[in-house]
């Protein structure tokens, strides 16, 4: 049930990523090169330099959705650590690859400070007393705090790739999401909207101005929550669901099947007696791409795209 | 005279809990409509609503009321101090500290399978345990002072392990939505399962409990009274403790930690009816039940989500205080 298309992408993307890095470099050089193309060479030479020194090489991400980033887009050896959940499957997409890279202890201000880095990235939801301790020790501190959708998404590679010194390959990725987005946007044209729901023991449900929202939008699916009215994570109703008619209950588990979601499921009331359940019409999407504030939620788009219009992906 | 009226008052009151908790809900029906759906007519999702949801829940919310009142009335007997509860005691952190350990153990364990019948099975064992706690650290008659302290002790010692079973389960929110559950009490999402689960042992131990309102009327006079009138006192206490902790380790089983109904409930009922026992026990687990439908109604149409031990505690709270300040 894995997503080929987006297997090869990534062998695509780590195999080149040693070539990338050298032509980052000299892309980056000649735009300097055209920039100041009428000033004298010693000028030259002068802007230059610092430019290239001032290029991080100790970066120490604080988050996941920030590790999932940069580890699209920084050369290996500019990443200090990751966050201390970046290694955990249950909520990082990256997590065989962020094992390759030392993690913090903690989230805290000195976890982070112990490997003296030169940039630190930070998520919206990183505590403020962290961040204050952070920038009152005086590191360059990027806090990425936009995530709801692919735009966000965007923008945060724009801003991470400049402060990186890898404009170019933060640019080849949009671009690359971009295609994928609108390929996918092609197959699903003209498909009718499947009713979907996501469900879970957890007791709220994803409503309008989700991530959950954003990954129907792209799926060909109707989140029936939304539609109801329900904005943000809103507690689940247990009446109310039977007369929302979702034809499919979408469900992340740390089993690839689903079955211990299924199992969780199956003992709460107001899921089991509802048609999609006692039918078994689910969409199993791993908890970790559900909640991927990435660009990786692309992966997520195809995977339920495929689970719920199977006519149209193969 | 008024303890005449007090059956009826009290049965009417529950009917009328339970008839209301069965009409009112999320989706609005009609009383022809929830009537017909009983009955098992209707279209499917009244039905549904009626037959799996809300009379489920109307079942569960009246053992747990019942239970807990009975609880504290027995408990007071017991420690013959008006300021006794399971949940003052501790009793109840107990049991939730119980049904916690199942539920963080339980993603390890294999989870749809172990809970069911794990969880009751270890709240009970964990409501002794917590009830072994405080007939050691408060001996019979203890006063008020040190009955309480020691209930403050192992409240905050019971949740501390909570506590830190619910930071180790960060990782699983879902499991972690679960515990905050046991912790704030709440009769949502309630099923046949958990009927099956708690009703038929919370009324067995009710029926238990029945023929020994005599006994306790003479306790209350004092133990060396009772032993002389007849009463083989260490057996008695021995039934009591048990029977009381039972019924709020399954209370707490199905509804999470439920607070101050069984300190509430009996002295209404002691104000309104007076302290004999034959009769305050029947009362009290009659007015537990009707009492919690009516906090469970109002955390079902309040438009915030509050919780059921959010309601009953905001009741219970200025309450104690009142009785605490009262003279006596």
């Amino acid at each position: 049930m894995h997503d080929l298309s987006c297997q090869a992408d990534k062998d695509h993307h780590q195999g080149t990523k040693g070539t990338k890095n050298c032509q980052g470099m000299g892309r980056c050089f000649s735009w300097c090169l055209g920039a100041l193309v009428v000033r004298s060479f010693l000028f030259l030479l002068l802007a230059a330099l610092p430019l290239m020194a001032a290029r991080p090489q100790r970066v120490v991400s604080q988050a996941v959705g920030t590790d999932e980033l940069l580890l699209a887009l920084a050369d290996p050896g500019q990443i200090a650590a990751l966050s201390h959940i970046g290694r955990d499957a249950r909520f990082s997409v990256v997590a065989a690859e962020a094992k390759r890279f030392p993690a913090l202890k903690d989230s805290d201000a000195e976890s982070v400070l112990r490997f003296r880095p030169d940039l630190v990235l930070a998520a919206s939801f990183t505590r403020p007393e962290t961040l204050a301790l952070l920038r009152r020790a005086g590191v360059r501190l990027v806090v990425l705090d936009r995530f709801d959708s692919l735009e966000d998404v965007y923008a945060s590679l724009r801003i991470l790739g400049h402060e990186l010194g890898q404009d170019a390959r933060a640019e080849a990725l949009i671009a690359q999401c971009r295609a994928r987005v609108q390929a996918l946007a092609e197959r699903l044209r003209g498909a009718r909207p499947v009713r979907v729901l996501t469900a879970g023991a957890y007791p709220f449900t994803a409503g309008a101005g989700t991530t959950f929202q954003d990954l129907c939008e792209h799926a060909g699916a109707v989140n029936v929550a939304a539609e109801a009215g329900l904005k943000g994570h809103a507690p689940t109703p247990s009446e109310k669901l039977l007369t929302w008619n979702a034809e499919v209950l979408v469900i992340s588990g740390d089993r690839p099947d689903g079955s211990d979601a299924r199992a969780r499921l199956a003992e709460i009331p107001h899921y089991r007696v509802l048609p999609a359940f006692k039918a078994g019409r689910f969409a199993v999407i791993p908890g970790a791409l559900m909640s991927s504030v990435s660009h990786h939620r692309i992966d997520a788009y195809e995977l339920l795209a495929r689970a719920l219009h199977p006519e149209r992906l193969r | 005279m008024r303890a005449r009226l007090a059956i009826p008052v009290l049965v009417a009151l529950l009917v009328l809990a339970f008839l209301a908790s069965l009409a009112f809900g999320e989706l609005r029906l009609s009383f022809g409509q929830v009537v017909s759906a009983l009955l098992g007519g209707g279209d499917d999702i009244a039905r549904t609503v009626v037959r799996d949801f809300r009379l489920p829940r109307a079942l569960v919310g009246m053992a747990a009321g019942a239970a807990l009142g009975a609880s504290g009335v027995v408990m007071q007997a017991f420690f013959r101090n008006p300021l006794a509860s399971p949940g003052l005691l501790g009793v109840s952190s107990g049991g939730a500290l119980g049904a916690v350990a199942v539920l963080a153990l339980a993603p390890a364990t294999g989870f749809a399978a172990a809970t069911l019948w794990a969880l009751p099975a270890a709240s009970i064992l964990g409501a002794f345990g917590a009830t072994g706690a405080v007939l050691m650290l408060a001996q019979r008659g203890a006063g008020t002072e040190r009955l309480l302290l020691s209930g403050v002790a192992l409240n905050a010692l019971l949740g501390a392990g909570t506590s830190f079973l619910l930071t180790t389960t960060a990782g699983h929110f879902e499991v972690n939505a679960q515990i905050l559950f046991w912790l704030m009490g709440g009769l949502e999402s309630r099923s046949w399962e958990h009927v099956w689960m708690g009703v038929p042992a919370i009324l067995a131990a009710c029926l238990l409990l029945l023929p020994l309102g005599r006994a306790m009327d003479l306790l209350s006079l004092g133990e060396q009274s009772a032993q002389s009138l007849g009463v083989d006192v260490r057996r008695l206490r021995r039934q009591l403790i048990i029977l009381s902790t039972v019924l709020t380790a399954l209370a707490t089983a199905v509804g999470g930690i439920i607070g101050f109904v069984g300190l509430v409930v009996p002295h209404m009922l002691r104000i309104a009816f007076g302290p004999d026992h034959r009769r305050l026990l029947p009362y009290s687990m009659l007015g537990g039940a009707a009492f919690l439908l009516a906090c469970d109604l109002v955390t079902r149409t309040f438009p915030l989500g509050l919780r059921l031990g959010v309601v009953t505690s905001l009741i219970g709270g200025p309450f104690f205080l009142w009785l605490l300040r009262r003279p006596r």
